[in-house]
């Protein structure tokens, strides 16, 4: 997660708003790992997740005048981000079977610790969340990669904590499954 | 291994367990090599994930950059424009409004003046006669 730096931060967002565009392009520097973050744990590393980006920034840009500072930006961006990925996942639930039929060979891949490629290792998390529904996959990606706590998890969801915390549970009950005969 | 022991270590990590709860946990993981092994596997699955970094890599923001350029700098003008537009629009339905209030017809002749145009012509031509 990354911290809210208040005032260089607002001056950055005053500046945009005046049309200063290498102000934004800094704000977008400052928030694209937090953003790729989210979307590619959502999506997966592909072309969509990068045109997915981009978008949550545009979204951000023409809507700069809504951001009064009532949440810190990485939160807004990430409500941008989990929104369009969620809309992009409607989108494209067919391509989405097909990666999860590619997950499911995954099984016959040799054990994690034998791995010496973290890039591997990498992609073989990835590909373990992404094997979650995505009801469970955006509670693990923002609290375990993201380190939202539990009840900024369920603010920014709009579900109630022990929702947040069941699938949490059950998140990790099903990546245990996956990952840890490998481990 | 107990199911339910299973879910009181996972819960473990993200809530406050109750204090019935915290102190059986910890009792069994005194005694249990199984579950201290399976809490060590979490730990280390939950750091996996934790260290799941992804990033776009180069070149991120001047993409950003360029698409909003492209479709762009325009869209700055455009709610300018959405609230000229709304004005005008908001303008001719009152002025509309009037026009009927005030007993005048709907038809298009009307609304543009023709009517009037064309009785004026009319008399216009009888005084020539």
């Amino acid at each position: 997660m990354t911290d809210y730096n208040s005032n260089e931060e607002k001056i950055l967002i005053t500046n945009a708003k005046g049309g200063d565009e290498n102000s934004f392009r800094q704000l977008v520097e400052k928030y694209q790992d937090q953003v790729a973050r989210v979307v590619i744990g959502m999506l997966g590393n592909s072309d969509n997740a990068r045109d997915v980006g981009q978008e949550v920034f545009i979204r951000f840009y023409r809507s700069m005048d809504q951001f009064k500072g009532e949440s810190t930006l990485g939160t807004y961006l990430t409500k941008i981000a989990i929104n369009l990925s969620l809309n992009e996942l409607k989108k494209i639930k067919i391509a989405q079977l097909r990666i999860v039929g590619n997950i499911d060979s995954i099984n016959d891949i040799e054990d994690l610790n034998q791995r010496q490629d973290k890039n591997e290792i990498k992609e073989f998390v990835q590909q373990a969340i992404l094997k979650l529904e995505p009801d469970f996959r955006i509670v693990v990606v923002l609290r375990l990669i993201e380190g939202y706590s539990t009840k900024e998890v369920s603010e920014m969801l709009g579900i109630p904590l022990g929702t947040v915390l069941s699938r949490l549970a059950r998140g990790q009950e099903k990546l245990k499954i996956i990952l840890m005969p490998k481990m | 291994m107990d199911e339910k022991l299973s879910d009181l270590l996972i819960r473990s990590f993200d809530e406050e367990l109750t204090f019935e709860e915290q102190v059986r946990l910890d009792n069994v993981l005194k005694n249990s090599e199984e579950l201290r092994s399976e809490k060590k596997q979490l730990l280390l699955m939950r750091e996996l994930i934790g260290n799941n970094k992804n990033s776009f890599g180069p070149n991120f923001s001047s993409e950003v950059m360029a698409r909003i350029n492209e479709s762009g700098f325009s869209s700055g003008i455009f709610p300018l424009f959405k609230k000229i537009a709304f004005a005008g629009a908001a303008s001719i339905i009152i002025l509309l409004g009037l026009h009927v209030w005030s007993g005048g017809s709907l038809s298009l002749e009307s609304i543009l003046g023709v009517e009037s145009a064309a009785q004026d012509v009319v008399t216009f031509n009888v005084m020539g006669h």
